[in-house]
C-alpha cells in the first residue's frame, strides 16, 4: 500500500499549485482582415486585406497589407445571381485594392454586394446597402451652447424590411484652436495658441482636458486636446428619434458630443446590419459592460474566413456653429 | 429512488397513526436574553430521538413513549440544559428550555463540538457562525457575506466585492432573505460590502445548492438570514467604532408585555477623509457627498403562549456625489428598504404555523450631468408578498411542511437623455407559488421529497412603449428529493436532487453593483432552470474534528442576460433585449472543521468546475469559463485562544487564477465616421487564459475584556500581511500604436482596528 508522508503531501501540494501559474501572453496566428464599407450614392470603396498583427507590436499598415490577393466586388440581383462583377487591383502606394474598371460603379442604395477574396484563404462577405438617407431639415446656423437639447436635424424616416434603421452621429470642429506640446515643470502638457479666428473647448472638455486658463483667452491643458475635436454617437436605434408624423424623424445630436466652440460638421451615418454589428461588438471589447472585466469576446464579423467588415452606409452632412452662452 | 420514498411515507404514517403516545414542545431559549435559538438540538435521552428548532426556536417531539424521559438540550457556544419530565399517554406537554451561554474561563475559551444536528447536516447545508463573521480579520467592516465566502463552494469575483458565487451560480442565482423578506440588493460601497450588519444578526444559514422544497425562486442556493429578536430580560447597548463605520445599537424588553425589541443603525464615517483629500488635493473625482447607513429594527411579542407577533425591518441607502468642477457631476443613490409583519402560532402539540407579509423595494437612480447633457436612469423594484407555512410533525418517523408564498413585484426602469425619455418601463408581475414536503425516517434512512409549483405572470413590452404590452405567464413544477443514511452517530451519507425555476434575472456589472438592474421573464423570455444533484459524506472524526466532503453537479438552462452589445434599446422587442444561455458547473468540496480546545478553525477545500455558453451568439457559441471559475480554491481559517482575553485569528486564501481573455492579434478596420480607424482584437478563446494565481493571508487580534460599565472587543488586524497584490484584470488601451495594457491588482496590505463596546 502506497503510504505518502505529510511532508510528501506537502511537496507535491506545492508542485500541483506552482503547476497553476497563469498566463499572459496568448499566442499568435495571422489571420487575414477585410475593411470595405460601401455608401450609398459613392464610387465602390477601396478595399484593404490585410492580416493581424501581434498586440503588443507597432501596428504598421505596410507591414500587415496582404499584396498578392485576387479580389472581386459583385452586386448581385435579386434572385441572387450576379449582376456586375468588379474586378480589384492591388495599388501598392495606398495600399489598397481599387475597383479595376472605369468609370467606378456607384453604390445603390437597397442592393446586396459580395465580396470575394481568394489569398492564401478564401474570403467571402456580402452587405446589403440601407435606404438611401435624406436629409430634410439642417439645423440652424447659430446655436447656444447649452440651450436646448443640442442642435436638431429633421431626416426622412425610411424602412428596412427585416430590421431598425441604425445611426451614428459624429461631430467635427471645422476651427478649434491649435495646441502645442509644452513641458513644464518635466511634464508634457498643451498650450493652445492664440488665434482670435479659432474657438477653445467648452468648459466641460476644459476640466476633461485638465486645462487651466492661462493669459489672453489661452489654456495649458494636461491631456491632449484634439482628442475632443471630434465626437461620435453610440450606435442610435431609430426608435430613440422623434417621430414628427409627417415621415420626418427629429434627432439631437446632445451637447456632449461638441468638445469645442464655433462651426462644426455634423454627419448622420445610416448603418447596415454588417457594419452595425461590427462597431456594436468592437465597443464591447473595450469594457464598461456587463461582461466581466477582462472577458473580450470576439467581434462580429461578416467575412467569411476572416476578420473585419465588408459594410455598407449612407450619410448625409450638416453644418452649424455652437455659439458661447 | 421515487418507490423507496413511498415506502417509507407509507410506513411513517402507519406508525404515526399509533395511538396514545405523548407529545413534547417548545421554545428553547437564551438564558440571559431571552432569545430564541434556531437549529438548537433537543434530545430524548436513551431513546436515539432528537429533534432541531425551527427558524422561531421551537422544536417538537411527537409519539414519545409515555413515561419518564430526559431531556437533552443544546446548542452551540451555550452550556447543555437537563431536564426530567414524565408524560402521560396522549398528553401533550409545553416544555420551554433555557440555555447558559458558556462564559469566559480564567485564560480558555472553550468551545463544544455539539451532537450532529438533523438539519444542519443536511446536503449543502452550511451554519455560518456569527463567533466566525465576528472573528475574521475584515477590510474595515466585519462582513457576511466575505465570511460566506471563505466555506467551500463559495467563490468570490474579486477582492472588492462581496457577491456570492455559489457553485457554479452567478449572485442572482442565491436567494437572499431577510427575517424572509427578499432583499434584492445586498451591498454597500457598490458592491465592496455586504448590506448586513453582523450586529444584528441572530442566525444565518446557508444552502449551496439543491436546497429543499420549503424555498423556490432562485437556480443555486439560499441565505437565509434571521435578525436579533432583542434580550427579553434587560436593557443592553453597544457601540462600535472602526475606521471606514461605527454602529450602534440597543436592544431589551417591551415594557408591559412580554416581548423585546432590537434596533441597530450602522453608517459609515469617511466624511472626515473626503474632506482631508478635497483640502490637499486639487483633483476631480473626489467624492463631495459619499456615504452609507442602515438601520435594524425588530419588535417581537408574545400574544399568548402559543402565538406571537414580530414586525421588523430595514433601510439602507448608499449615496455618493462626485462633482467635475462647475459643469460636470454624477450622482448615485441606491439603497434597500424591507418590511416584515410576520405571526406565529403553535396550532396543537405537534403543528406549527408561520404566516408572514413581507415589503421589499430597492432603488437605484444614477444621474450625470456633463456641461448642458444631463443623463439619468433610475430603477425600482417593489415586491409586497405574503406567505403560510405550516409544520406538523407527528411523529419521529413522519414529517409535513406546506406553505405558499404569492406576491407582487413591480420593476421599474426610466431612462432620459438629454432632457428626452428615452425608456419608461414599468414591468408589473404577479407570482404565487405553493409547496409541500414530506420527511420520513426509518431505522438509519431519512428521505425527504418535496415539489413546489410556481406560477409567475408578467407584463412585458419593449422599453419606449412603441409596442403593446403583452401578459405572458409561466408555471414551473420543481421537485426535490434527498436520501440520507446515518451510520451510528458520527456518519451520514446523503444524496439530493432537484429542479430549480428562476423568474427573475440580474443586470450587473461585478466591478460596481450601483447600476442593479432586475428584469422578469416575458414573451420569448422563458424562466431560467437547474437541474442539480449532490452526494456527501459528513463525518465526525473526534469530538474535536468534524468533515464534510461532498460532490455536485448541476446544469443551467434559459439563461437570460442583456446583450452586451446593444447600445441603444429603442425600438427594440422584449426578448430582443436579452441573449440565451446554457451551462453546467460541478466539482467537489471539503470542509475539515476543528471546534474544541483551544485551536479552532476550518480547512476548506473546493475543486470546481463551470462553463457557459450562448449558442445564439457568434461569439460566445462555445462554452466558456466564466471570470469567477476557479478550478482550486482553498481556504483556511484558524482561532487560536492566547488567554487573558487574548485570541489570535488566521484567514488564509488560495485559488486558481481567473479566467480571462488574451487577444492574439490585433488589427485596424476604417469606418466612414469619426476619422478614426477602429481596432479590433482577435481573441481566439473566450476567457481561455489564467491569471496569476491568487492567494493572501489575513491576520486578527482580538482582546475582549470588562471594564466596570462595560465589555469591550479590541480588534488589530492586517488584511493581506504580504501585501500580495493579486491581479485583478489586464486592461488594454487600444488606442495606443502599439497596444499597452494596464494590471489593475486588487488590495494591498490594510491594516485595521475597531473597538466595540457592550453596556
Amino acid at each position: 500500500m502506497l503510504r505518502l508522508s505529510p511532508a510528501a503531501l506537502a511537496v507535491l501540494l506545492v508542485a500541483a499549485l506552482a503547476g497553476c501559474d497563469g498566463q499572459l501572453e496568448g499566442d499568435f496566428t495571422p489571420r487575414l482582415v477585410v475593411s470595405a464599407t460601401l455608401g450609398v450614392g459613392e464610387p465602390l470603396p477601396p478595399v484593404s486585406l490585410s492580416q493581424t498583427s501581434p498586440l503588443l507590436e507597432r501596428y504598421d499598415p505596410e507591414a500587415v497589407a496582404v499584396r498578392d490577393a485576387q479580389l472581386t466586388v459583385t452586386l448581385l440581383a435579386p434572385d441572387g445571381s450576379p449582376e456586375q462583377v468588379v474586378p480589384y487591383r492591388f495599388a501598392t502606394a495606398a495600399p489598397v485594392y481599387l475597383p479595376d474598371v472605369s468609370p467606378v460603379p456607384v453604390v445603390l442604395p437597397g442592393r446586396t454586394y459580395r465580396l470575394d477574396v481568394q489569398a492564401r484563404e478564401t474570403l467571402a462577405a456580402t452587405t446589403t446597402t440601407p435606404p438611401r438617407l435624406e436629409l430634410v431639415e439642417g439645423p440652424a446656423d447659430r446655436v447656444v451652447y447649452g440651450q436646448g437639447q443640442g442642435p436638431e436635424i429633421r431626416i426622412r424616416q425610411s424602412s428596412t424590411p427585416g430590421r431598425q434603421a441604425a445611426f451614428v452621429a459624429s461631430t467635427e470642429a471645422q476651427a478649434p484652436v491649435l495646441f502645442r506640446e509644452v513641458v513644464v515643470d518635466g511634464e508634457t502638457r498643451y498650450r493652445s495658441e492664440p488665434d482670435p479666428a479659432r474657438f477653445l473647448p467648452v468648459p466641460v472638455y476644459q476640466r476633461f482636458l485638465g486645462c487651466e486658463p492661462e493669459a489672453a483667452r489661452t489654456l495649458l491643458c494636461d491631456s491632449d486636446p484634439s482628442q475632443a475635436q471630434t465626437g461620435t454617437s453610440p450606435v442610435i436605434n431609430e426608435g430613440s428619434y422623434i417621430d414628427l408624423g409627417d415621415g420626418t424623424a427629429l434627432v439631437q445630436v446632445p451637447f456632449l458630443a461638441f468638445g469645442y466652440y464655433g462651426p462644426y460638421r455634423i454627419t448622420l451615418t445610416s448603418l447596415d446590419a454588417a457594419l452595425q454589428a461590427f462597431v456594436q461588438t468592437q465597443a464591447v471589447q473595450g469594457g464598461g459592460t456587463t461582461l466581466s472585466p477582462g472577458e473580450i469576446p470576439n467581434v462580429t464579423s461578416n467575412v467569411e474566413g476572416g476578420l473585419g467588415v465588408f459594410g455598407s452606409y449612407s450619410q448625409i452632412a450638416t453644418q452649424t456653429t455652437l455659439a458661447e452662452r | 429512488m421515487l418507490r423507496s420514498l413511498l415506502v417509507l411515507l407509507v410506513a411513517a404514517l402507519a406508525s404515526a397513526a399509533g395511538a396514545q403516545t405523548a407529545t413534547l414542545n417548545g421554545f428553547v431559549r437564551d438564558a440571559a436574553s431571552g432569545e430564541t435559538l434556531i437549529q438548537a438540538s433537543v434530545l430524548v435521552d436513551g431513546a436515539g430521538r432528537g429533534a432541531a428548532t425551527n427558524v422561531q426556536g421551537f422544536y417538537t417531539l411527537g409519539d414519545l413513549a409515555p413515561g419518564t424521559v430526559t431531556i437533552t438540550a443544546s446548542f452551540i457556544g451555550y452550556r447543555t440544559a437537563r431536564q426530567t419530565v414524565t408524560l402521560a399517554p396522549g398528553e401533550t406537554r409545553r416544555l420551554d428550555l433555557e440555555l447558559s451561554p458558556e462564559g469566559l474561563t480564567a485564560g480558555e475559551v472553550v468551545v463544544e463540538a455539539e451532537e450532529p444536528i438533523e438539519e444542519e447536516r443536511a446536503p449543502g447545508v452550511q451554519n455560518v457562525s456569527m463567533e466566525l463573521i465576528e472573528s475574521l480579520p475584515a477590510v474595515f467592516e466585519d462582513d457576511l457575506f466575505r465570511s460566506i465566502q471563505l466555506l467551500p463552494g463559495v467563490k468570490s469575483s474579486s477582492d472588492f466585492s462581496s457577491a456570492l458565487y455559489i457553485r457554479g451560480g452567478s449572485p442572482d442565482q442565491t436567494l437572499i432573505l431577510l427575517d424572509g423578506t427578499t432583499v434584492y440588493n445586498p451591498t454597500h460601497f457598490f458592491g465592496f460590502f455586504s448590506t448586513f450588519n453582523t450586529e444584528a444578526i441572530k442566525d444565518v444559514r446557508l444552502y449551496k445548492g439543491a436546497y429543499p422544497s420549503t424555498y423556490g425562486g432562485r437556480l443555486g442556493s439560499v441565505v437565509d438570514i434571521y435578525n436579533r429578536d432583542g434580550n427579553r430580560n434587560e436593557t443592553h447597548g453597544s457601540l462600535s467604532l472602526g475606521l471606514l463605520a461605527s454602529r450602534v445599537g440597543v436592544e431589551g424588553p417591551v415594557p408591559g408585555v412580554a416581548g423585546s425589541y432590537s434596533l441597530n443603525a450602522r453608517r459609515s464615517t469617511l466624511e472626515p477623509l473626503l474632506s482631508v483629500l478635497r483640502e490637499q488635493l486639487d483633483e476631480d473625482g473626489i467624492p463631495e457627498s459619499f456615504y452609507f447607513y442602515d438601520v435594524n429594527g425588530k419588535v417581537s411579542v408574545d400574544l399568548g403562549p402559543d402565538d406571537r407577533l414580530s414586525l421588523s425591518g430595514y433601510a439602507g441607502r448608499d449615496l455618493v456625489v462626485v462633482p467635475f468642477g462647475e459643469d460636470a457631476r454624477f450622482d448615485l443613490d441606491y439603497g434597500n428598504r424591507t418590511g416584515s409583519l410576520g405571526y406565529t402560532r403553535v396550532l396543537s402539540g405537534t403543528a406549527f404555523a408561520s404566516a408572514r407579509l413581507t415589503a421589499s423595494r430597492y432603488f437605484s437612480d444614477p444621474v450625470g450631468r456633463f456641461g448642458g447633457t444631463e443623463f439619468r436612469q433610475p430603477n425600482t423594484i417593489t415586491d409586497y408578498s405574503g406567505r403560510l407555512d405550516v409544520e406538523w410533525l407527528p411523529s419521529e418517523r413522519f414529517e409535513l411542511r406546506g406553505g405558499v408564498w404569492g406576491g407582487v413585484l413591480n420593476l421599474g426602469l426610466q431612462s432620459s437623455f438629454n432632457g428626452t425619455v428615452q425608456t419608461d418601463y414599468e414591468n408589473p408581475s404577479r407570482y404565487v407559488s405553493g409547496y409541500v414536503q414530506g420527511r420520513a425516517r426509518r431505522g438509519g434512512w431519512i428521505a425527504t421529497g418535496g415539489v413546489r409549483t410556481e406560477v409567475f405572470r408578467s407584463l412585458t413590452d419593449d422599453l419606449t412603449d412603441t409596442l403593446d404590452p403583452v401578459a405572458s405567464t409561466y408555471v414551473r413544477v420543481s421537485p426535490q428529493a434527498q436520501l440520507e443514511r446515518t451510520f451510528g452517530e458520527d456518519l451520514v451519507v446523503q444524496a439530493a436532487a432537484g429542479r430549480y425555476h428562476q423568474f427573475l434575472s440580474l443586470i450587473s456589472n461585478e466591478a460596481f453593483s450601483g447600476f442593479d438592474t432586475w428584469v422578469t421573464t416575458g414573451v420569448g423570455v422563458p424562466p431560467q432552470a437547474s437541474d442539480q444533484v449532490s452526494l456527501g459524506v459528513k463525518t465526525k472524526l473526534s469530538p474535536a474534528y468534524r468533515l464534510d466532503v461532498e460532490v455536485y453537479g448541476r446544469t443551467l438552462r434559459d439563461l437570460f442576460d442583456t446583450r452586451p452589445e446593444v447600445q441603444d434599446v429603442a425600438g427594440l422587442s422584449y426578448r430582443e433585449l436579452f441573449r440565451f444561455g446554457e451551462g453546467y458547473a460541478y466539482g467537489a468540496e471539503v470542509l475539515l472543521e476543528r471546534g474544541l480546545g483551544r485551536l479552532t478553525g476550518l480547512v476548506g477545500y473546493t475543486l470546481g468546475v463551470t462553463r457557459r455558453r450562448y449558442p445564439a451568439e457568434p461569439e460566445f457559441d462555445a462554452f466558456f469559463p466564466p471570470k469567477y471559475d476557479r478550478l482550486h480554491d482553498l481556504t483556511l481559517v484558524g482561532n487560536y485562544t492566547l488567554g487573558r482575553g487574548w485570541k489570535a485569528t488566521v484567514a488564509g486564501s488560495y485559488a486558481t487564477g481567473q479566467a480571462f481573455t488574451t487577444p492574439g492579434g490585433v488589427y485596424r478596420v476604417d469606418v466612414p465616421f469619426g476619422g478614426e480607424p477602429l481596432t479590433g482584437f482577435d481573441t481566439d478563446r473566450l476567457n481561455g487564459s489564467r491569471l496569476p494565481d491568487y492567494h493572501r493571508v489575513d491576520l486578527g487580534m482580538t482582546k475582549t475584556g470588562a471594564w466596570r460599565w462595560a465589555d469591550y472587543e479590541l480588534q488589530l488586524q492586517v488584511v493581506n500581511v504580504y501585501s500580495r497584490r493579486n491581479l485583478w484584470f489586464l486592461n488594454y488601451d487600444r488606442g495606443a500604436n502599439p497596444v499597452t495594457f494596464t494590471e489593475v491588482r486588487q488590495l494591498p496590505i490594510l491594516p485595521n482596528v475597531s473597538l466595540s463596546l457592550d453596556f
